[in-house]
């Protein structure tokens, strides 16, 4: 499978993944962009190293986008939200944005009244709809990140003109 | 009954899968089976991080009525149990989401706790309205035959 | 009467009667002490037989009534349960109105339980049918206090977590006034006055566009 392992020096790391006994979740690359599929139940210690490989991965791969897969999460508790939200929160300092893709509805529900929102991580029906999201989003971007460069490169012909 | 020890943190899970078999063959469906393991996950992971370690007590109520789950330890105790309660607070920071949480989904909850002592948090989930509501027929005759 | 007479088997006769007593007393109508039906051979000890016969036979009837009352109380509730939830069915039919547009009017009061259901079967509509966007229209719904706001709000959070788009429409001028003085919080939520700007709304989510055919 297209797991990545991390490189070289990190040789340490991958025997204290051994000793701890946490097998790590496959994170695949498609171009621009990480997909995660989560397929076990999250135990806490293994949802901390999944949001560190991620972050890693995104570093790494210079990735600008994640798509994590939870249809096969058949409960999502605060522990494992928090984990989630603040795994896009860092990711957006990374520069990556993450989509949540396929939420089981018993599992939406139960956190709605569980009392957590997810913090206005962004969410598709699947994963088709992830990557369409995670496109658009990403264009939006660049073409935010045009406007400020022409205004900016205005605000300096008007400091020129001056 | 059924009883997970709450030792190491994979206990939580064992703890809330467990629970949500139990409540699958008591007849809850999906959403109810995942408010169940939802609520006892995080009563667990309470003992685990504030007690260090105790029980989670799972058992069926009385006519198949529904479930109730009992998590015990002896642990420090909760100084301020209205405090506790309250959406958002947290004595570590943390979101203080899990005593709320696990109120809102369940139908009853119930807390002990004396300080140094320990904690038990007791929740119920109960199976229909009109389960509750059912009538047992009484086979025992009222007192004894009188011959008079 | 038989008062002159001896009494005859007097042990065993008292020995049967506990005996019968006590299986009575476990539940079990359908025992009688064996009488002599021979009025002639009929004694003081008879007498007692028969009245405990009788008694006993006359519990069992009564404990058959009440079992079979509890029975018909039961199959009532049942009952009810049963139209409660054809009503509630019939009350908030979900619509598909467009390819992967749902519309959702409510009617009536919602509760917290009915709120539940309602979401319950809304999502797992949007996740069968991969829903990208659903109109809850409140148009029907008599009084919204911030019990009702609070678990629209909660419908609208969850389809979003499913990633589904939603919208309210419906608000009508009392309503929105007095979401606003309960300081309900909409901002993350889409609203619009009617159901036809929610299906513009939905159109336009979808990339959707409505021409008017030009006429030759
Ligand atoms: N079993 C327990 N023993 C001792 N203290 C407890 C126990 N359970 C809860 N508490 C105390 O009650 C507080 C609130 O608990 P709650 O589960 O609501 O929130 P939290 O654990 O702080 O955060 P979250 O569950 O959202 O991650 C805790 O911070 C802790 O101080
Ligand atoms: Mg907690």
């Amino acid at each position: 499978m297209g797991l990545q392992e991390p490189e070289s020096k990190d040789g340490r790391r991958a025997e204290s993944l051994t000793m701890l006994g946490i097998s790590s979740i496959p994170i695949l690359k498609l171009r621009d962009f990480l997909i995660v599929s989560i397929q076990i139940d999250l135990h806490d210690r293994m949802a901390e190293q999944l949001q560190q490989d991620i972050l890693e991965q995104i570093s790494q791969t210079q990735a600008k986008g994640v798509l994590i897969d939870i249809s096969a999460l058949e409960m999502v508790d605060s522990f494992i939200g928090r984990t989630l939200a603040d795994t896009a929160r860092m990711a957006s300092t990374l520069d990556a944005e993450i989509v949540i893709v396929g939420m089981q509805p018993a599992v939406a529900i139960t956190l709605v009244e569980l009392g957590l929102s997810l913090g206005g991580v962004k969410t598709a029906l699947n994963l088709d709809e992830g990557y369409e999201l995670l496109q658009q989003t990403l264009e939006e971007k660049a073409s935010e990140g045009q406007t400020s460069e022409e205004a900016l490169a205005e605000e300096a012909d008007d400091g020129g003109s001056d | 009954m059924t009883v997970v020890q709450i030792r190491e943190e994979q206990d939580i899970v064992r703890a809330r899968t467990t629970a949500k078999e139990a409540a699958r063959e008591l007849g809850f469906g999906l959403v109810d089976q995942t408010r169940i393991s939802t609520a006892v996950s995080e009563l667990a992971r309470n003992i685990f991080l504030y007690a260090g370690e105790g029980e989670v007590h799972i058992e069926e109520l009385n006519n198949h009525h529904g479930i109730r789950v009992s998590f015990i330890d002896h642990g420090p105790g909760i100084e301020d149990v209205d405090l506790a309660m309250k959406d958002g607070w947290s004595s570590v920071r943390a979101m203080g989401k899990g005593l709320p949480g696990a109120k809102r989904l369940s139908d009853r909850m119930e807390i002990h706790t004396e300080t140094g002592e320990g904690t038990t948090v007791t929740i119920e989930k109960w199976l229909s309205p009109s389960s509750k509501l059912r009538i047992a027929p009484s086979p025992k005759p009222r007192g004894g035959p009188s011959l008079t | 009467m038989a008062k002159t007479k001896g009494i005859a088997d007097l042990e065993s006769r008292i020995e049967r009667m506990e005996e019968i007593l006590s299986v009575a007393a476990c539940g079990d109508f359908g025992v009688q002490i064996e009488t002599d039906t021979d009025m002639e051979k009929a004694d003081a000890l008879t007498a007692i037989e028969t009245g405990i016969n009788l008694l006993i036979s006359d519990m069992g009837e009564e404990v058959r009534e009440s079992t079979k009352k509890a029975d018909e109380l039961e199959e009532k509730l049942n009952l009810i349960e049963q139209q409660r939830k054809a009503i509630e069915e019939l009350s908030t039919p979900i619509i598909k109105i467009w390819e992967r547009v749902l519309v959702l009017p409510l009617i009536g009061t919602l509760d917290t339980r009915r709120s539940q259901r309602l979401t319950e079967a809304l999502l797992t509509d949007i996740a069968t049918t991969q829903t990208k966007v659903t109109i809850l229209d409140i148009t029907g719904v008599p009084t919204v206090d911030s019990a009702v706001a609070n678990h629209i709000l909660k419908t609208v959070a969850a389809v979003q977590l499913l990633g589904a788009e939603c919208v309210i429409t419906g608000i009508r001028p009392e309503v929105a006034q007095t979401m606003v003085h309960l300081g309900v919080d909409l901002s993350g939520v889409e609203t619009l006055s009617t159901l036809a700007e929610g299906l513009k709304w939905a159109f336009r989510s979808l990339n959707l566009r409505m021409v008017e055919e030009q006429k030759a």
